[in-house]
């Protein structure tokens, strides 16, 4: 168990910043979710927390300790790849990690397996790309590592072994251990995750707790009697984090105190001022596009 | 209990609020009887597939609203003490959130108070005939 | 930590064992096809006198159970003594009177077992064939350090084998990178050095198939052990720092490798006269040669004739054991100083 501290995180390749002075805080225990588009910078950070990439500024602390050969007993990470040896049964890999580990529980792991229908006595290679990932995700969580990092432990599984995934994740968390994953299926992250960070082309642009961030933020709608209007007074509030406008409809995007600034646009003259909740996947379009989300969220979004 | 607690995490409610609200509303209904055991964080946790700290937050919530007790080490139990002027808040709460968010829309699509009032009347002697 | 390494030695292990076995399978049925032949007698020479009409010909048994054959043929003026020990090897006397002295120069012929003397005496020459004489030590060495070579070339990219993909697993065990590259490459070593060992058993093996062996181990051949050992290390090392930064081509140039230092080797060290293109490639060859393991490994002299060895490249082992030595610490250096900088 330990509290993640990365700071000023950079990590340049050629003239390209891959990670470009990202800082977060990953609390002890938390089910941390990493989410952005592809090329965020997602799998690089996971690496320069890890040491397989040399960092280009920027330091990363696990319980404010630089990470040591040693910090790896403590430290579980799932690539987003499958990194196993195509030559190696399955049970050679299970081996393999009870001897470098010293708290593996290979009985765990040979558990797992089962539960994700894997026969041990498979090479590698004659797995699927699922099967892989699953093998990768067993050994992890038989690791009783204090801190799991897992880039995509859901991808190519099928629906019910990506619950199962989503299951030993939840069941790290109630042990009190801190688990750090990404993944595409928002969703997942949404079940799992206590506190997210949203990243693009290389920058932190989000970071809260899920469930504040839909408590706070929301879009508030109103409708104008004329194309005629101004936002004086409204628009300036430091609270509202975009504004759209398109004829006589106005929606504001708005990071807290939704009820008071609908009720602020209603004594502005605006009609139908409606309050609309955001799921994590329109709080994560509005993050990484802040111009195309609009119109989706709109035609999804519930009023309240 | 799990078969009584659901949550759509897809929603834009927080999971943890969604809990408070359907724990009241069990507790309201009836369902949930006083002195009953509610599952772990864990097992909670672990049934509808969400992140036990929000359990846990849920939890704390409720026990702060006094409408359950957390005995350490046994677990988390409805309120014996006045469990029934709980279920009446309870309900309360529930009813008045539905009004004011009805109320609300009124006022957003420029209706007057008197409009109000008449639906209002229209709506109680439809659900509430017999207390006329 | 090195499971996978020890994996991956076992695996290389299994395989020469396999061949190994297959070449000793091979020397069976090779030899169980001549028993059944009958005549495994290769001399024809002597088969021709034993069966010429004017020979007579007489066997006999000595009390330590050898049989004995002695062939006059006065006609030729030819007298053969065999005594044949069966497993033990064999032993041909031939003494011939030949009409013209000095027609046969003194020779002493030793190839592995077989030992050919001839001595002059006047019109008379007598010529000593020895099947089975005791044999070198190096033999089974150079033998044995040429699997080692190429069990070492199957071994050589262990660093590539884990940037091709697997640096995740590699690199995020509770271990340094360097003692992890250290403990590999001793792994690796191990396993060379066993091949060795398992390639002189096995040579003893498909010898007995045939003869007794009898060899003696002589001083030299400690040299020639430590020369072959640290030259398959050193060949090993050449590999491993010329791969250590690869993902997918190492597998090239382990193919490669031994065409190519063979070539290099062969041109720095051929004779090329003085004219210009000659100085030109031993300009470019030489130097590049000198940093070759091959250069260094010479597998002893091949045969000898009269003492004198033939077919060999033989330079002082005296300077060749310390400079594999170097040439295996520089590249093992080099290529942990590659692993320490990879990244996944």
């Amino acid at each position: 168990m330990s509290t993640i501290q990365i700071s000023n995180l950079r990590k340049n390749y050629g003239s390209l910043a891959a990670v470009a002075g990202l800082s977060l805080q990953i609390p002890d225990g938390c089910v941390f979710g990493l989410l952005g588009p592809n090329g965020s910078g997602k799998t690089t950070t996971f690496k320069c927390m890890l040491d397989l990439a040399r960092r280009s500024s920027g330091e990363v602390l696990y319980d404010g300790h630089a990470l040591a050969p040693e910090t790896f007993q403590n430290v579980a990470y799932v690539p987003e790849r499958s990194v196993l040896y195509e030559w190696m049964t399955v049970a050679q890999h299970v081996e393999m990690n009870r001897r470098a580990f010293a708290k593996f529980d290979a009985a765990r792991a040979m558990e797992l397996l089962q539960q994700f229908n894997i026969d041990p006595r498979k090479r590698a290679r004659a797995l699927s790309k699922g099967m892989r990932t699953a093998v990768m995700v067993a050994l992890a969580f038989a690791r009783n590592a204090g801190v799991l990092i897992l880039d995509e432990p859901t991808s190519g599984l099928d629906p019910v072994n990506q619950r199962h995934v989503l299951s030993l994740i939840i069941n790290e968390a109630a042990r009190g251990n801190t688990v750090v994953f990404s993944s595409h299926q928002i969703g997942q992250v949404e079940r799992a995750a206590e506190r997210i960070a949203v990243l693009d082309r290389g920058r932190l642009v989000l970071d809260g707790a899920v469930d504040d961030l839909k408590a706070d933020r929301k879009i508030v709608e109103g409708i104008f009697p004329g194309v005629d209007f101004t936002l004086d007074g409204i628009a300036g509030d430091p609270r509202i984090a975009r504004v759209d406008r398109t004829e006589r409809i106005v929606r504001l995007l708005v990071l807290s105190g939704a009820d008071e600034i609908a009720a602020r646009l209603a004594s502005a003259g605006a009609g139908g001022v409606r309050v609309l909740d955001l799921n994590l996947e329109d709080i994560f379009l509005y993050a990484v596009s802040p111009s195309d989300a609009t119109a989706d969220v709109v035609a999804q979004g519930s009023s309240s | 209990m799990p078969a009584v607690l659901t949550v759509d995490p897809r929603s834009g409610v927080p999971i943890y609020l969604q809990i408070i609200d359907q724990v009241k509303r069990s507790v309201a209904l009836g369902v949930l009887q006083a002195g009953e055991q509610l599952p772990t964080v864990k097992q909670l946790a672990l049934d509808l597939t969400i992140n036990p700290n929000t359990v846990a937050r849920a939890y704390r919530d409720l026990e702060r609203d006094s409408v359950i007790e957390t005995a350490p080490g046994r677990g988390s139990f409805v309120r014996a003490d006045g469990t029934a002027a709980n279920a009446n808040a309870a309900a309360v709460d529930i009813a008045r959130d539905a009004l004011e968010s009805g109320l609300r829309e009124a006022k957003s699509v420029g209706l007057a108070r008197e409009d109000v009032r008449r639906l209002l009347e229209t709506a109680l002697d439809r659900w509430f005939p017999e207390e006329r | 930590m090195t499971y996978v390494e020890w994996l991956r030695v076992r695996a290389a292990l299994k395989w020469t064992a396999i061949v190994l076995g297959a070449i000793v399978l091979l020397i069976l049925i090779l030899r169980i096809v001549l028993l059944a032949g009958g005549k495994d007698d290769a001399l024809a020479f002597v088969h021709g006198v034993e069966t010429d009409a004017n020979s007579h010909v007489v066997r006999s048994t000595l009390p330590d159970g050898t049989r004995r054959t002695t062939i006059d043929n006065a006609k030729d003026s030819v007298h053969i003594t065999i005594d044949d020990s069966g497993y033990q090897g064999k032993r041909i006397t031939i003494s011939e009177t030949s009409s013209h002295p000095g027609e046969h120069a003194p020779k002493n012929i030793v190839m592995g077992s077989l030992n050919v003397q001839s001595a002059a005496n006047g019109r008379e020459t007598i010529t000593t064939i020895d099947t089975n004489r005791p044999e070198s030590f190096a033999y089974y060495g150079a033998i044995a350090t040429f699997i080692a070579l190429i069990v070492a070339t199957i071994l050589a990219a262990p660093f590539a084998r884990e940037n091709d993909g697997h640096l995740e697993i590699a690199l995020t065990k509770p271990i340094g990178r360097t003692a992890l590259a250290l403990e590999s490459i001793g792994v690796d070593l191990l396993g060379i050095v066993a091949a060795w060992v398992m390639s002189v058993i096995f040579l003893i093996i498909g010898h007995s198939i045939f003869e007794a062996p009898h060899f003696v181990f002589m001083p030299g051949d400690v040299m020639i052990v430590g020369l072959g050992l640290t030259g398959a290390a050193a060949w090993y090392a050449m590999l491993c720092a010329a791969t250590a930064s690869m993902r997918r081509a190492f597998g090239v140039v382990l193919g490669l490798s031994w065409p190519v230092s063979a070539l290099l080797v062969l041109l720095a060290k051929l004779p090329l006269g003085n004219g210009q293109i000659g100085q030109i490639v031993h300009f470019i060859t030489v130097p590049l040669a000198r940093i070759n393991p091959f250069y260094y490994l010479h597998f002893g002299p091949a045969f000898t004739v009269d003492g004198r060895p033939q077919g060999s490249l033989a330079v002082s082992p005296a300077y060749e054991l310390p400079a594999l030595a170097i040439l295996a610490i520089v590249y093992l250096a080099l290529a942990v100083w590659q692993w320490r900088r990879v990244e996944a």
